[in-house]
């Protein structure tokens, strides 16, 4: 849809135009956001924020003093405690495919819930660059190398870093096309304003492959269709309980490098 | 149970048409058809009446009339807008066939109709909330980019609201846009849009007349709640050969139309293609030149008369968008309809049509990637056969009666590669039956009271082979189901009772009021305001039940200065159930699970009072159009249960439309336009998660956009020295949003790229200050 959109804004170009206006908006009482993340690599992490108003600034106030834990279903409890920087709770965990982790955060009185299966491990065998072709322009991009196993339900999440610089774009995808088969799909990365922040040679780009659960796969695609701007925006539907924003996800992690020729 | 009560109320109104009839035995029947005497193009509602009798009747979609009157001599006067009135002394002393043939008014291409004899045909007739554009009135109003077209005429009315900028998909009493049933020759068109939405599928040199009925149908038509688009193509001229076109900044036309054999049969073939590609090929930036964008239409009929009673029509429709973006992405989407008509005069008083319908739309989308081809493939094709009857009893009874059924199948979308390593996708095809009939009787009950009262039967039935899903109320597959061919997945019964009756206090007013019920099975699933190609079509199933919609209106209806003024207003209630909305981060493509990712079993309620003042008559004619309105929804996921203003909830709604006869050569025209902006979901917070700002919203469409109005001006020049000759040309000259007023077409929040630590809305405005030319020939 975006794509359709861009062509006619060219046909367009003549006519439309753009500005920036006030627009008288409600402040939202400030909600707890909680980002937890359990992977098969590395520490588990649990970051802990607050909501501010639209017309604030773009500082989000950590969440310090929370109790945070997290149980697998086998009985086995992990602590997490809050490092140097406010608001983030780290345990030496190291997650289990096919394990459902719980998540337990007691913050300013109320307590938070929210559980995650780790899904089967696909492994991430290769990035493949790849070109686009516009006219003479080209953008150059990567393609995870992955063999989906058969049969439907395997959901996968791409994390791109271009020199080391995170990428916003949210990039979820499942086996509902090409199911069972290798995977040719290619991870795009335009910036919007700035042509020269797009991949280059020579830059190094690193991907980290996560397959996700169902649940988070859909927070994920509602998080990236809030990205799309589209006609009746909706906030994403949380796994965690009690009203928090954010979301839990135990998931596999593989990641891989590649410098683009 | 409701089936037994409607077969019931159809022999009681059988025999109620057999007594009549009995009754009207010592009386003779006139029957004909009325025709344009220059083209022999059929006249829909002709008025015909007979002088001193007091009676009357309306010529019907096919120009058939029928009046039964007493031995003796009479004044047999006919009347229809854009022609002149016709008076024939007739002395009836037997059964008499009688084709009327009117001499149009204006013989240039763009002359302003003026009726000799003004009409009230407003106040007599029962049926309300209906809007009837004059072809010649539509070319007249200044348009984008100089492209006149029906389905943003239309908009300008009271009741109907255009779904944005420039746009030709419009809401009609807070219905949504898929909720209109837009009929061409009695096809349905699934995509009536091109480029998005910005032109409308329908060509109006190709075009005789449409109707709209704003949820108050009668019987006849069904499948939709909101409203009937009833667009009729033009049988082409059975004297003499025409060729007409137009060159405009966007398109061009070509209109060819002739006879087959003269007075016994005719063609028309019109087309029409954009060249908006040929600007792009003006960039020097290759990315640009290399990119597809255009439409085209073809719109074709022919029809035949047999012999005295029979006569066949066959037309068809073929449109094409077509976007490419290099050699990375390319999709072309269009309708394709076509229908083939039987007329048949049974005899006198009944006049049959019979009708074969197809109708499809597709869209076909390619992606390269690599060295990988991805095909995605998705359409909708529609069978129907139709049998309607017009029973013309006496003047005082009418009725309409028939059945038709159709056919749907559904291809959700396929997704396929030249790869042979990649693996297919082919989402189950969805097959349905949707049958209807209907009995409809027009009852003149006295001089004052008039009466349209009718029932719809329709079924819905979903049949296997295949799987069907049960879900949770999260959406959870809960069961699977497997069905075998001819295994009957679910059916839906309903009637759909309607009522519409007038009451005339004088020659010059009336009152009016109905009662409608209408039922929708066919759903669109759709996140975007116009329809997009990629738009999905779902059959009521197993899990989607049918929507109803249940509307109450009533009207006051007068007429001044000798019908030159017209003044109506209309209230409507209307209440929907079993509404469809999706759920966050809802899949709708490739996954045969898409029905649960949707809301189902939401509601709706729709309220409001139109208004209008129409001059139709003099050196000046025009509109103005007000429409205070409220439209809202509820659903159990949204807002915790809270109603909220559905995005077509508009306050205020005014059109201002003035066509001014300058002097022969000369007219001018002119819109204004003002309405309350949409309400929308705006951020009322934010959040960071995945290291990015994420707005949080806190209550559905709870902001509104700002107001939009604009003014446009049109001016058209035709050359009268050609008058008597076959050639003929005219010139238009226009303008949209003459005062440049920057409307918002959307408004984005972000970042600001130049203080990543703020968040700045950003308004898109589309068309300021766009100027258009169109030059049309006739020879």
């Amino acid at each position: 849809m975006k794509k359709y959109l861009y062509i006619i804004a060219l046909f367009f170009i003549f006519i439309s135009c753009k500005k920036t206006i006030n627009v008288d908006l409600n402040d939202a009482p400030s909600q707890i956001v909680i980002e937890g993340i359990v992977n098969d690599v590395n520490t588990a992490t649990v970051i802990i924020s607050r909501s501010v108003t639209v017309s604030s600034n773009n500082v989000y106030p950590a969440v310090s003093n929370a109790t945070v834990s997290i149980k697998d279903n086998l009985g086995n409890t992990s602590i997490l405690t809050e490092s140097a920087t406010k608001g983030t709770y780290k345990s030496s965990l190291t997650g289990v495919s096919g394990r459902t982790y719980m998540l337990t955060v007691i913050a300013d009185g109320k307590t938070y819930t929210a559980t995650s299966t780790m899904p089967a491990l696909v492994n991430l065998d290769s990035l493949r660059p790849d070109l686009i072709t516009f006219g003479n322009k080209n953008l150059k991009v990567v393609v995870p190398v992955y063999t989906d196993p058969p049969g439907l339900g395997n959901c996968y999440q791409f994390v791109e870093m271009v020199n080391s610089r995170y990428i916003k774009n949210i990039n979820v995808w499942n086996d509902i096309v090409n199911d069972g088969g290798t995977n040719t799909r290619r991870i795009i990365y335009s910036d919007p304003d700035n042509d020269s922040l797009n991949i280059k040679t020579g830059d190094t780009v690193s991907v980290e492959m996560r397959c996700i659960d169902k649940y988070i796969y859909r927070y994920m695609s509602a998080l990236a269709d809030l990205q799309g701007n589209q006609t009746t925006p909706t906030n994403p539907e949380s796994n965690i309980s009690n009203g928090a924003l954010g979301y839990f996800s135990a998931h596999t992690s593989r990641t891989k490098k590649i410098i683009m020729p | 149970m409701s089936k037994l009560f409607f077969y019931k109320l159809l022999l009681v109104l059988f025999f109620f048409c057999i007594q009549s009839s009995l009754f009207a035995q010592n009386k003779w029947v006139i029957n004909g058809v009325v025709k344009d005497k220059k083209t022999g193009e059929l006249l829909i509602g002709a008025a015909v009446k007979i002088e001193g009798a007091n009676n009357g009747t309306i010529s019907n979609s096919y120009g058939f009339y029928s009046l039964t009157v007493k031995e003796g001599k009479y004044n047999l006067i006919v009347s229809f807008q854009g022609f002149q009135l016709y008076t024939q002394a007739i002395s009836i002393t037997a059964n008499m066939q009688l084709d009327i043939f009117l001499t149009p008014q204006a013989t240039t291409l763009t002359e302003v109709t003026v009726t000799t004899k003004k009409k009230n045909d407003n106040i007599t007739k029962p049926q309300m909330g209906v809007e009837k554009l004059n072809i010649n009135e539509i070319n007249q109003l200044p348009v984008l980019f100089g492209e006149r077209d029906i389905l943003k005429s239309i908009q300008l009315l009271p009741g109907i609201k255009s779904a944005g900028e420039g746009n030709s998909g419009f809401y009609v009493r807070g219905g949504s846009s898929d909720q209109n049933l837009i009929l061409l020759d009695e096809a349905p068109v699934y995509n009536a849009a091109h480029l998005l939405g910005f032109f409308s599928t329908f060509n109006s040199d190709a075009i005789k007349d449409v109707s709209v009925y704003k949820g108050t149908m009668p019987a006849q038509y069904g499948g939709r709640l909101s409203s009937v688009e009833d667009v009729k193509m033009k049988d082409g001229n059975n004297k003499d050969y025409d060729v007409s076109g137009g060159v405009g900044l966007i398109a061009s036309r070509l209109n060819i139309e002739g006879p087959i054999v003269k007075d016994k049969g005719s063609f028309i073939v019109s087309g029409r293609r954009t060249y908006a590609d040929a600007f792009l090929k003006f960039s020097k930036d290759t990315t640009i030149k290399s990119n597809k964008l255009y439409f085209y239409d073809l719109n074709a009929k022919a029809n035949y008369i047999l012999g005295k009673k029979d006569r066949l029509f066959l037309s068809g429709y073929f449109g094409r968008d077509v976007l490419g973006f290099g050699q990375t992405f390319n999709t072309d989407w269009g309708n394709s309809t076509a229908t083939l008509r039987w007329n048949h005069v049974v005899n006198n008083r009944l006049f049959s049509n019979t009708s074969v319908i197809y109708s499809k739309f597709e869209y076909n989308i390619n992606i390269k990637s690599g060295q990988d081809n991805i095909h995605i493939d998705s359409q909708i094709e529609d069978f129907n056969l139709k049998q309607d009857f017009d029973l013309f009893i006496n003047n005082a009874n009418k009725l309409k009666f028939g059945a038709n059924v159709i056919h749907h199948e559904v291809s959700p979308g396929k997704i396929s590669s030249d790869n042979p390593g990649f693996k297919s996708n082919f989402t189950q095809n969805k097959s349905s039956w949707e049958s209807a009939a209907y009995i409809s009787h027009e009852l003149a009950a006295t001089d004052k009271l008039n009466i349209v009262y009718g029932l719809r039967l329709t079924n819905l039935s979903v049949w296997g082979p295949g799987s069907f899903y049960k879900y949770d109320s999260a959406g959870n597959t809960t069961d699977t189901l497997k069905y075998a061919a001819g295994q009957l997945v679910a059916s839906y019964w309903n009637v759909e009772p309607r009522v519409s009756a007038s009451y005339q206090l004088n020659e010059v007013t009336s009152f009016k009021a109905s009662y409608t019920r209408n039922i929708q099975n066919l759903h669109l699933i759709s996140n975007s305001t116009s329809g997009s190609p990629t738009d999905l079509w779902l059959s009521s199933s197993n899990n989607l039940k049918p929507e109803i919609a249940d509307q109450i209106s009533a009207g006051f209806f007068k007429n001044f200065k000798n019908n030159m003024y017209e003044f109506s207003a209309e209230a409507y209630y209307k209440w929907m159930q079993n509404q469809i909305d999706y759920r966050s981060g809802a899949q709708l493509r490739g996954d045969d699970n898409v029905e649960s990712q949707l809301l189902l079993n939401g509601v709706g309620r729709a309220y409001g009072l139109e208004l209008l003042v129409r001059k139709k008559a003099g050196k000046l004619t025009g509109w103005i159009g007000y429409t205070i309105s409220r439209t809202e929804k509820r659903f159990d996921g949204i807002d915790n249960g809270k109603w909220f203003a559905a995005r077509q909830d508009r306050t205020h709604d005014l059109a201002i439309v003035a066509i001014y006869k300058l002097n022969a050569q000369w007219s001018l025209s002119s819109n204004f336009i003002y309405y309350t902006g949409s309400a929308v979901t705006f951020p009322s917070g934010k959040y960071r998660v995945n290291n990015a700002t994420v707005f949080l919203y806190t209550e559905r469409n709870g902001y509104r956009m700002p107001a939009y109005h604009r003014l446009d001006l049109a001016a058209t020049y035709d050359n009268k020295k050609n008058k008597n000759r076959k050639y003929q040309s005219s010139w238009t000259f226009g303008i949209y949003n003459l005062y440049g007023r920057d409307n918002a077409y959307s408004i984005e929040f972000k970042d600001d790229p130049n203080n990543p630590t703020k968040t700045i809305a950003e308004q898109t405005t589309l068309f300021r200050f766009v100027p258009s030319i169109t030059w049309n020939f006739k020879f």
